[in-house]
């Protein structure tokens, strides 16, 4: 924040300019109402202390042109002037000044005027904050609405779809089973003797039409599609279930548990995707039972499981401790995967964000831990050193 | 009154405090050499506005004996009184003298 001076006298100036550095201000100075414009646009100016009568623009004019522009923070305005007359002070309040000082200028009066200066300032700033958070907030529950609604509407034909795909890969096994059968009786009528000519005709029709169509590659591949097919319904299954709990997270019931069992309970979910790289070590304490949502919970733990997996890029180590403390459960996840990088720490809770390639991640995972753990009023916190890897702790009272 | 005084009232060290004195000095010089040139000239708008500006200069670096003869001069100079103020710019430039004399010591 700087305090711009303003004043056509040199020595008044560089006087008003060395009191306030002595009080740690930074200042900047112009000549006149010209200088101090040109200023203004190229600098943080929050305060002005401007004389009145200047030439080219005098304090008032500047005053009147400060307020008219459309400029980013407010700048607060003291008026320097030897006019004391009640009109004059009316005149000078109305162009937009915040405040006066009577010259000569008293050391300890611009002082006290500077700092009630500052608590104008930052009350402005504590308004933007404001403002900014509830319009990001606003933000989020809309989005949060538009996803709900399009979860709902991608679910019911993911669902039909999935549910049509179970029946058809039953359908094929028997048809599969029926198939090698005819070929059965295709073999043995190709090597039996006393067969009817058209009955001969026709069996080398089947076989020739099967080596055609490549019959066995199309069974094979059938299997493989509809298993394909699954995979990509379970996918949108998984990303929709993840979008409506960034919407509403869950319908869980409260219970109380032990932590160290659940984590257990998700390790089993996860062990596929982690035992190829990972070896996991497990530090638990003993836990007193914590009333929470389980589900929730289990689903926190799977996000920060498979993060840290996903973070090891060849081989590398989980560890997972769990410890009682005053007043509260603590849970760590470290991985000695590539660690994260100080420019994304704080964009990690933020919904949508992800490192992942398009189509590799939601970028919704942490988001929903976080809320998660927010609801159970706990606290979660990362640490982490890009090379080295990750540490996740989860606080959740008890 | 000692430069010294004038700067621990100010809250400034001696040399700080010198080097404003020294601006005001190179600008007051000029101002009261052009507010001389306008009373001699009868022009009462151009002294009001020399007189002013020492005024205030004077005022704010604590100068108060400068600062009231600077007043005086500057409210009659407003109202276009111009007769008394030849003895009165005589009596500011005395003390100022001796100002600058101190300074440059």
């Amino acid at each position: 924040m700087k305090i711009l001076i303003v004043d056509d006298n040199r020595a008044s100036n560089l006087l008003i300019k060395k009191v306030i550095e002595k009080w740690g201000y930074e200042t900047i100075t112009a000549q006149d109402g010209e200088e101090a414009w040109e200023l203004i646009q190229k600098n943080k100016v929050r305060i002005i202390i401007m004389d009145w009568m200047m030439p080219k623009i005098d304090g008032v004019t500047l005053c009147r042109k400060i307020r008219a522009a459309s400029l980013p923070d407010y700048i607060y305005i003291i008026l320097l002037t030897s006019k004391n007359k009640k009109e004059d002070l009316v005149y000078g309040f109305s162009s937009g000044a915040d405040d006066f000082a009577i010259k000569p200028v008293n050391p300890d009066e611009l002082m006290v005027r500077i700092k009630a200066g500052k608590r104008i300032i930052d009350l402005e700033e504590m308004a933007k904050k404001s403002h900014t958070q509830l319009m990001q907030s606003e933000k989020m529950a809309s989005i949060g609405q538009l996803a709900a609604g399009v979860a709902h509407e991608i679910n019911n034909p993911t669902g039909f779809v999935s549910s049509n795909l179970k029946t058809l890969s039953d359908y094929q096994n028997d048809i599969y089973e029926v198939i090698k059968k005819y070929k059965k009786l295709l073999a043995d009528i190709s090597v039996s003797v006393d067969i009817p000519a058209p009955v001969t005709e026709q069996v080398n029709n089947i076989i020739t039409f099967e080596q055609e169509i490549d019959l066995d590659f199309l069974l094979n591949d059938i299997t493989d599609l509809i298993k394909e097919c699954r995979e990509g319904t379970e996918r949108i299954r998984k990303i929709v279930l993840d979008l409506k709990n960034f919407a509403h997270p869950g319908y869980d019931q409260l219970k109380s548990v032990d932590i160290n069992e659940n984590i257990d309970s998700t390790l089993n979910v996860v062990w596929n995707e982690i035992k190829y790289k990972a070896t996991v070590a497990k530090e638990y304490g003993k836990l007193p039972l914590v009333k929470c949502y389980p589900q929730q919970l289990n689903q926190v733990f799977m996000n920060l499981l498979v993060n840290a997996v996903q973070a090891i890029e060849e081989n590398g180590e989980i560890v997972i401790s769990t410890a009682a403390l005053d007043g509260h459960v603590e849970i760590k996840v470290s991985d000695t995967g590539t660690g994260i990088p100080e420019e994304n720490i704080s964009k990690l809770f933020d919904p949508f964000f992800t490192t992942k390639d398009v189509g590799k991640g939601t970028g919704l995972g942490l988001n929903v831990a976080y809320n998660i753990i927010k609801k159970h009023n706990g606290n979660i916190n990362v640490e982490s050193r890009v090379g080295k890897g990750t540490t996740f702790t989860v606080q959740i009272p008890v | 009154m000692e430069i010294q005084k004038l700067a621990d009232n100010l809250g400034l060290d001696l040399e700080e405090y010198t080097e404003i004195l020294e601006l005001y000095v190179e600008r007051t010089s000029s101002d009261l050499k052009e507010l001389k040139t306008a009373l001699a000239a009868g022009d009462g708008e151009k002294v009001h506005s020399r007189s002013h500006s020492i005024k205030g200069a004077s005022g704010n670096l604590g100068l108060q004996e400068l600062y009231e003869q600077a007043k005086m001069i500057d409210d009659l100079a407003r109202e276009n009184l111009m007769e008394g103020l030849e003895p009165m710019v005589r009596d500011f430039t005395k003390t100022y003298e001796k100002l600058v004399e101190k300074l440059n010591s």
